[in-house]
């Protein structure tokens, strides 16, 4: 009995020690109850989608994928031409999926072809081939637009005649998601649609977890080796996870997009990669496994620290330029603790595992 | 024919192309309107001003502690050192010297932290090592702000307070290292020996009891472990190391450069660095002196003369993009060689 | 395997075609409202677009409206020359490349709508 409480602790202790952080830090931050949970229902709709995206690639053993970041700039892609082509409303987010999706799909091959050839360091190559993708997309979006890719609409082109601006105004599909339906729960608005929206995408990961395809993946996750010798296409196979990933990730952007209303060209998507996976992490997810609930969990988690350290930093310290900081530091610092935490919880599975076996061993009698 | 292929085998494909292809850049510099002595000697400052922060990876990949993300960290504490030496009014010299005098004891204490952190979690450092590495930066912009430094040239104008972003050192010890060499402006000979000075005790520590220990815990844990060696004592004392010559190596880049850069600049340090000995043909876990020279070399060469090569072709000024695209693609490229030991993640 | 080639070129069309109705369908236009008469101008003249909210236009000024889609409907009422209050309904079609201005002041003859090109 006493056994299992200490398991569940011992699974659960990254998403629980945040949890007491802040715990303490709500007193001290000064803000509202209803604030915090009328923020956290529009940080779970803008959010979920995205981190959401994270899932299927660490069933397929290829760990944290960074690479989101890719699937990201193929949604803003998508979202810069129907603002250029002023194309409006739901249409406006159908043809902005609808162009970002072949864009996420050849960036998703890349992705994956890429990491297939760093096996074994998948997490940080994705992390450095964001930054790589993130020179292209500069390169196309500050250079090429404007000038090889025609661009009709002026408002957002650079004064210099080409290039897009840092900051587009995304006002004909802002809020169009989350408007459309909206459902009044005593003092709270909810966007009805988007998280319906998410809803979707949760039973699609549940039910793709049991199709063929999502086997495989499972099986190449814990053993890349038996799943080659059951028959099964490896390295296709971890591409296509990260194919799927990239283009849930271009629709999860332009979810946060139009949700936020404003696109910071050449920002937007570099800060998402950090932070859903921080968000999943905080949650209780590993580089091997990550559950709907750890997903979820974790934005709230993740975004009421974010919503509350700078302000606990503020009344703490007196200054705001501090408590910006002290977010960022907060952040990052989250990130390392979950990470520590899985490695020492790793090391005592092992630890236990191999203590079973030499049980085993020495009770099962002579050499 | 036998003969240049071991030979190329031994150089690997991807330092040779990117030779080429930095040679090339040199070659079509002339006729796109750059001075190559001056190309030349551009590429050179660099390498003086980055070699020492890529050698400071060496002992963390000696001794299998992967490579070292974390490297803000160290340049964190030369930061705190170089503002210290300039609030002192230490000038030439005697203020690098300063600078790195200050900055050793906080690498001391930072690497030692550090390395606690990395003890708990073999397997898994690099990763941990970035977001260690980024949250440093995050707290010291916090420290910057709040510690109560006082010089003029440091502090915010019109009664701020808190430390500027950018400092300028240039009536301190700018140049210090050169400036007793002849063109210093155009061969950092000063950068160079200090650098082959550190390198050269770098290859002697290497070939010591205590070197090829570090060597050992890397390359065999367990055969390390058998010959009493302690691998926690040893993986400490080589992050400790690490921390101190990049602490070192932000101060000769500093005086190179010509400014304190603080608050956000060393968020992306590590990466360049990293870049320049994974072309250099080092791997996760072996890297010589040699790697760490080629590798800068390789790597300054073709950041300094792509963006200027092509900026003149083109007639726009692509750098900024063009470096990120460069610098990431060699990691990239360094990343997805076969070989290496699988290190985690 | 020619199966799934053909499923999926006819996958590739089927997002052309639905791409290409969402650009139609969800593309925003310019109209251009005036109130500009040629005999006579009413000081104030009302306009709704599209259900939109109604919005005041004085004399002589002229507004820009952005509107969705091909086809739209506008509301206009002001008072004429005698002073008894009108109240029209006109729909039109906006097409691309074509700048359409809609003169409130003309409403009730031929010349209201006024098309050319971009």
């Amino acid at each position: 009995m006493e056994n299992k409480g200490k398991k569940i602790l011992i699974n659960n202790i990254v998403p629980i020690v945040i949890l007491i952080m802040i715990v303490m830090a709500i007193p001290i931050s000064g803000l509202s109850r209803g604030y915090l949970v009328q923020e956290m229902v529009s940080r779970l709709s803008r959010n979920s989608f995205l981190v959401l995206s994270l899932i299927i690639p660490v069933v397929a053993g290829m760990g944290l994928n960074f690479g989101i970041v890719l699937g990201a700039m193929a949604g803003q892609l998508g979202l810069i031409f129907i603002t250029d082509w002023r194309i409006a409303g739901m249409e406006g987010i159908g043809l902005a999926i609808l162009i970002s999706l072949p864009i996420a799909i050849l960036l998703g091959i890349l992705g994956g072809y890429i990491l297939n050839k760093a096996k074994g360091r998948e997490m940080i190559t994705s992390i450095i081939m964001g930054f790589f993708i993130n020179g292209v997309y500069q390169l196309v979006v500050l250079y090429g637009m404007g000038n090889i890719i025609p661009m009709t609409n002026k408002k957002i082109i650079l004064s210099r005649g080409y290039g897009i601006r840092n900051a587009i105004d995304l006002k004909n599909i802002r809020q169009v998601l989350d408007k459309s339906i909206v459902l009044k729960v005593g003092q709270f608005t909810v966007p009805f649609l988007t998280i319906l929206i998410v809803g979707a995408l949760c039973l699609f990961i549940v039910w793709f977890r049991k199709t063929k395809l999502g086997q495989d993946m499972r099986a190449i996750g814990q053993d890349m080796e038996i799943a080659k010798s059951a028959g099964i296409a490896v390295e296709r196979t971890r591409i296509l996870s990260i194919v799927i990933s990239t283009v849930l990730a271009s629709i999860g952007q332009i979810i946060f997009l139009q949700n936020i209303g404003t696109m910071n060209t050449y920002n937007s998507h570099e800060q998402i990669g950090m932070f859903s996976i921080a968000a999943i992490l905080i949650g209780g997810a590993t580089a091997t496994k990550a559950s709907i609930p750890n997903a979820l969990g974790g934005i709230i988690l993740f975004h009421l620290m974010f919503v509350i350290s700078p302000r606990a930093g503020k009344e703490l310290v007196g200054s705001a330029q501090i408590g910006e900081f002290f977010r960022v530091f907060i952040s990052y610092g989250v990130i390392a603790l979950a990470l520590v935490l899985h490695q020492w919880r790793r090391e005592q599975e092992n630890k236990s595992e191999r203590k079973k076996i030499m049980d085993m061993q020495l009770s099962g009698g002579e050499k | 024919m036998e003969k240049i292929k071991s030979y190329i085998e031994t150089m690997g494909w991807p330092r040779i192309i990117i030779a080429l292809f930095l040679l090339s850049m040199y070659v079509i510099a002339p006729f796109v309107g750059l001075n190559l002595g001056t190309s030349l000697s551009d590429t050179l400052i660099r390498f003086g001003m980055n070699a020492v922060l890529v050698l400071s990876l060496m002992p963390m990949i000696y001794s299998g502690t992967g490579l070292n993300f974390g490297l803000p960290l160290g340049v964190e504490a030369g930061l705190i050192g170089a503002v210290i030496s300039v609030e002192m009014g230490l000038t030439g010299v005697l203020g690098f010297w300063g600078a790195i005098i200050m900055a050793v004891p906080f690498a001391f204490i930072f690497g030692w932290g550090y390395s606690q952190i990395l003890n708990r979690v073999k397997g898994g450092e690099m990763m941990i090592a970035t977001y260690v590495g980024f949250s440093s930066v995050a707290i010291m912009c916090i420290m910057w702000l709040i510690l109560p430094f006082k010089s003029q040239d440091m502090i915010w104008a019109y009664g701020g307070s808190g430390l500027r972003t950018t400092i300028s050192i240039e009536n301190y010890w700018q140049g210090a290292l050169n400036k007793i060499f002849p063109m210093a402006d155009k061969i950092p000979f000063g950068e160079i020996i200090f650098f082959g000075f550190l390198a050269f005790l770098m290859w002697g520590f290497f070939k010591t009891k205590s070197g090829l220990a570090m060597k050992a815990v890397g390359a065999n844990p367990k055969f390390a472990l058998a010959t009493g060696v302690n691998i926690d004592k040893v993986r400490t004392k080589s992050v400790i190391m690490s921390t101190m010559l990049a602490a070192i190596g932000i101060i000769v880049y500093q005086q190179s450069f010509g400014f304190i850069q603080l608050y956000l600049a060393p968020f992306y340090m590590a990466f360049p660095a990293i870049a320049a000995i994974l072309i250099g043909g080092a791997s996760v876990n072996k890297a010589t002196v040699i790697n760490v020279m080629v590798g800068t070399f390789l790597f300054q060469g073709i950041l300094t003369m792509t963006p200027s090569v092509i900026n003149n072709l083109v007639k726009t000024d692509m750098s900024e993009t063009l470096r990120i695209i460069i610098s990431n693609g060699m990691i990239l490229y360094a990343l997805t060689r076969k070989g290496g030991k699988k290190n985690g993640k | 395997m020619m199966k799934t080639i053909f499923i999926r070129i006819g996958v590739i069309l089927a997002m052309i075609i639905l791409g290409v109705f969402l650009f139609i369908s969800g593309k925003e236009h310019v109209i251009f409202i005036e109130n500009k008469g040629e005999k006579y101008t009413p000081k104030n003249a009302y306009y709704i677009l599209d259900g939109e909210k109604e919005v005041k236009i004085k004399a002589k000024k002229k507004k820009r409206e952005y509107a969705k889609g091909v086809n739209h409907t506008i509301e206009i009422r002001f008072k004429d020359t005698s002073g008894v209050e009108k109240k029209i309904v006109k729909e039109f079609k906006t097409k691309m490349g074509k700048r359409i201005t809609i003169n409130t002041a003309m409403i009730e003859s031929d010349l209201w709508l006024k098309i050319e090109e971009e």
